[in-house]
């Protein structure tokens, strides 16, 4: 049959360049008297020297998303239930323990929300910038040394040679931000997770800091997820966007198509709700409800209750996936049944 | 022009840092240095800065919460400071906050009926039948079902514990309500509706808002007036029309050039680098000269304080290198 | 927002809540534990018609005596008797209400007082926060038993006198840690809001601070009556406690301690007692904790 054959080729030919692959993850909290759905069937892809984001409410799933994808969840109570992450060749939800701690911190480094608690007080920054090139580049000494000062280089740290010997608190949020971000450096990670990094940061830091990321990305290929509730950020930072709701992606697309053409009822009122510079609104849209309990997320289409285009048959179903050319889909009766 | 509700004129605030009453500790911490502004009737008044700029420490004089080392603030005309017994109460009934955090806000040991009436009961000694009336009214208000009012904090979310605070805010009808980072501390489809909820009841009940925010976006949606400030000090005030069109200040610039629109097709302005300065050794001169990006290489913007004056009408800044149209 | 179908809310509703929430939680009050603790206290309050025989009746011929199931042991006095010859039931019946009624006044007093200090210096700050911690710090540095004695001596042998003297330590106890919990809470934004509205410092510490420091006092409460029955027997057995020949469980375990090889159980009886007391109230208080606390009450 060489029409598959040729479909095979033309897959593994753009496989190549797919450095993360997640299909059909779920993550359920198993809880005394209920399944927290956490994570419900997610599937995305991350293209090799790609930023990518995943938007989300609180309970969307995105951060439980991402540290599935290290295989962090929270022990006990949260289990990655089924799915496969593929990292290049390898699914890494098929490994032990032990060779998942290669790709921890050292082909993938996470960032996350507060610097305040990513750093431990009683190390110098130095030693715990090391700490990842000790344990995955098995260097020591001086060569540790130099790399720890490169990375501090890199993010941009005055005085790097200063800074080293110093403690987390004598450092601004900002910088420990950057600290963060140098110790998941080090090891030129292929993937780099962001968890909403610059929230504790003052708009201007967040700035510094956003650039400083696109920087380093530029520079050495790696490739960034941004998981944010930031819709700016997203815009700015990324090619690709994941939207999340209920531990599902509703909506997945380039970044202009989305913001130009969202195509879910969710999405695009998510666009519209937020106050917008230079362009004023005498009221801003207004989603009704509250994101749904995740212990009883409801019938069909999770956002059916707050949807504004609801059917009946979105209270029954759980709209399939339709793709809009590319790899871009949308999970919604309205554009399944405009076609 | 406006009636002047609130006024506040050269406001200051200095921490004594570490050291207790024993020893007499060290450095002074000079949180709010100087800040001049007002908020007039109707009208929603935006202070604007990064963390440390002493925008919170403001709202805290104005609520009482904190004396000013120096500086009066005047209510409707009269000093805030020489107000005693009746006519204090009468400022604590007129002037309201709603904080940033709705966890932290509402008493989890008490019924929404209690948290909503505590402000009834305390001024007006409202009871009984009264008081649950007025609590029903208030909860349909924010767009709460009045059963709700025998629920405690815990059964509700983010964004129904912010109407509740709201709710608690309106009930002794003030006239000016302090909003602390009033959405940030909720999601963003939740932060529509409630952004939406005090236009509308600005708009009915001609409240006043103090509004105290770091987003740009969000202080355009709401407000009038805008002021910024820098490590303690105003360095811009004007109304939104010509802040948002015709900013002055390289801080407010650099302010607005580091918000992340959304829209792919806006690329980042320039941002500025450096760290916000520390109040507890402000810079000399331009408190702003370590960061700045059109920072003169005379010395004068390093050692001489920059004058607070009028540049536009209605649009006041401090800094070296702007020069007034109009005199 | 004019509304025509204004919903009033309805006091029976307020109320509902209310009783729904007593009820629900007395249907999972703990079983055992609260059955003990009604046992002690009926011991407490009708002792005297219970008890088989009076605590103090000495009976010489019949010291020493096992209890029951031992072979020697006599019907007559079901958990034997202590070396001269008083029946053991019948001292821990009527020694229930020296124990607990002793600890409740403690608590209720020392306690009482330490909340209110705590309450008090956490939250006015500054130097009248410094002066009372130093005083704190003054009675927590003293020897309990030291002091005791020295107290004892002077003022002279009563149940009055053990309840004054014990009641300082507790009260300086309950004060350290509700002062730290009230710094905290006094921190929380919904106090400042109650500055703001200009509610009455006395009805922000009623009724903002100290129900949300309640789960502490609760948990300390419960702790410190072990502690206190525990105490009562330290001194009982250096002669300063409640006077003889009052049984106390404290005192009876004291009494038995020379005897321990041989008699077993004139201290066993006494410390199982003790332990069901303290580990009921322990129980108990979760349970109050629980209950008392909105976000683990759920319906």
């Amino acid at each position: 049959m060489p029409a598959r054959a040729l479909e095979q080729m033309l897959r593994e030919s753009k496989e190549d360049d797919i450095l993360l692959r997640v299909e059909g993850l779920k993550t359920y909290f198993f809880q005394r008297s209920a399944v927290l759905k956490a994570v419900d069937g997610v599937s995305f892809s991350v293209a090799q020297g790609e930023a990518v984001g995943l938007v989300g409410e609180s309970g969307s799933g995105k951060t439980m998303t991402c540290l599935s994808l290290m295989r962090l969840v929270p022990q006990p109570g949260a289990r990655i239930v089924e799915g496969e992450i593929w990292f290049k060749g390898d699914n890494l939800l098929e490994m032990t323990e032990q060779e998942m701690r290669a790709y921890r911190g050292h082909r993938m480094a996470i960032v996350m929300q507060d610097p305040q608690t990513s750093l431990n007080p009683v190390y110098t920054v130095g030693e715990q910038v090391a700490e990842p090139v000790r344990l995955h580049l098995k260097e020591r000494g001086q060569q540790a040394m130099a790399r720890v000062l490169d990375s501090l280089r890199a993010v941009r740290i005055p005085r790097p040679e200063l800074r080293l010997g110093q403690y987390p608190h004598q450092f601004s949020g900002g910088m420990r931000q950057r600290v963060v971000a140098a110790m998941g450096l080090t090891t030129q990670p292929e993937l780099l997770i962001a968890d909403e990094p610059t929230t504790s940061l003052d708009v201007t830091i967040q700035a510094q800091f956003l650039r400083l990321i696109r920087e380093l990305q530029q520079d050495s290929g790696t490739s960034v997820i941004w998981v944010t509730h930031d819709l700016g950020i997203v815009a700015q930072m990324c090619d690709r966007v994941n939207v999340m709701y209920a531990g599902r992606i509703v909506e997945s697309g380039r970044v202009r198509q989305i913001y130009k053409e969202p195509q879910h009822p969710y999405t695009r009122a998510l666009l519209d709700s937020v106050p917008l510079m230079g362009t004023r609104r005498e009221k801003l849209y207004q989603i009704e409800g509250q994101p749904p309990d995740l212990r009883s997320i409801p019938e069909g289409c999770p956002f059916w209750p707050r949807c504004p285009e609801a059917m009946d048959k979105c209270k029954e179903q759980y709209p399939p996936r339709t793709s809009l050319g590319g790899e871009d889909f949308v999970h919604c009766w309205l554009t399944e049944e405009g076609r | 022009m406006a009636n002047r509700l609130l006024e506040v004129e050269g406001l200051a605030k200095h921490f004594r840092g570490g050291g207790n009453w024993l020893s007499s500790g060290g450095d002074s911490i000079r949180a709010v240095d100087g800040v001049s502004f007002s908020v007039e009737e109707g009208e929603t008044f935006a202070l604007v800065g990064e963390s440390g700029c002493g925008k919170t420490t403001v709202a805290k004089m104005i609520l009482l919460l904190e004396r000013p080392t120096r500086g009066a603030i005047s209510f409707q005309g009269k000093d805030v400071s020489s107000f005693r017994g009746g006519s204090l109460r009468e400022y604590k009934r007129l002037v309201q906050a709603v904080f940033q955090d709705p966890y932290s806000s509402l008493n989890p040991r008490m019924q929404v009926l209690d948290i909503i009436g505590e402000p009834l009961r305390v001024h007006q000694g409202m009871r009984g039948r009264d008081l649950r009336m007025r609590v029903g009214e208030l909860l349909e208000n924010v767009g709460l079902n009045p059963v709700t009012a025998s629920f405690f904090p815990h059964q509700f979310s983010g964004g129904q514990r912010q109407r509740i605070a709201i709710a608690r805010a309106l009930a002794l009808r003030p006239r000016l309500i302090v909003l602390d980072e009033p959405v940030s501390g909720l999601d963003v489809s939740i932060r529509a509706q409630i952004l939406n909820l005090l236009v509308d009841l600005q708009r009915e009940l001609g409240l006043s808002y103090l509004l105290i925010s770091h987003d740009l976006a969000i202080v355009e949606h709401m407000s009038h007036r805008v002021g910024v400030m820098y490590v303690g000090k105003m360095v811009e005030l004007a109304t939104r029309d010509e802040f948002y069109g015709n900013t002055l200040h390289p801080y407010s610039n650099a302010l607005l050039a580091s918000v992340p629109q959304p829209d792919p097709d806006v690329p980042m302005g320039t941002t500025i680098g450096g760290e916000v300065a520390s109040p507890i050794n402000p810079p000399s001169g331009c408190r702003f000269h370590t960061r700045c990006p059109i920072y003169l290489e005379t010395n004068m913007c390093r050692e001489v304080e920059p004058e607070w004056r009028e540049i536009l009408s209605e649009h006041l800044t401090a800094c070296h290198k702007v020069e007034p149209a109009v005199v | 927002m004019a509304n025509t179908s204004m919903q009033i809310v309805s006091p029976t509703t307020l109320w509902a809540v209310r009783v729904r929430s007593v009820l629900g939680g007395l249907r999972r009050a703990p079983k055992i534990p609260s059955l003990v603790l009604l046992v002690f206290m009926i011991f407490a309050a009708f002792g005297q018609w219970i008890a088989p025989y009076s605590p103090v009746a000495v009976d010489m011929a019949a010291s020493f005596s096992p209890p029951v199931w031992h072979e020697e042991g006599s019907a007559d006095h079901l958990l034997g008797t202590d070396k001269l010859g008083r029946d053991i039931l019948s001292r821990l019946i009527r020694g229930a209400r020296v124990s607990l009624s002793l600890s409740l006044f403690v608590i209720g007093l020392g306690g009482g007082v330490g909340v209110v200090l705590g309450l008090i210096s956490g939250y006015s700050g500054g130097k009248v926060d410094a002066v009372m911690q130093r005083g704190i710090e003054v009675i927590l540095a003293m020897p309990t038993i030291l002091v005791a004695l020295v107290f004892v001596f002077a003022v002279g042998r009563s149940f009055e006198s053990v309840i004054l003297i014990l009641s300082p330590f507790l009260a300086a106890r309950f004060a350290r840690i509700v002062r730290g919990e009230t710094l905290s809470v006094r921190e929380r934004d919904f106090v400042a809001i109650a500055k703001v509205i200009g509610t009455p410092t006395w009805m922000i510490l009623l009724k903002h601070i100290l129900p949300n420091v309640f789960n502490t006092i609760i948990v300390l409460a419960t702790l410190e009556v072990g502690h206190l029955i525990l105490l009562e027997s330290s001194l009982s057995f250096l002669g300063v406690g409640v006077p003889p020949p009052q049984p106390a469980w404290g005192l009876m375990v004291a009494d038995g301690r020379e005897f321990l090889t041989s008699a077993y159980w004139i201290t066993l009886f006494p410390g199982l007692c003790i332990l069901a007391a303290v580990l009921s109230l322990n129980l108990f208080g979760d349970w109050l904790r629980d209950t008392l606390d909105p976000r683990r009450r759920q319906l």
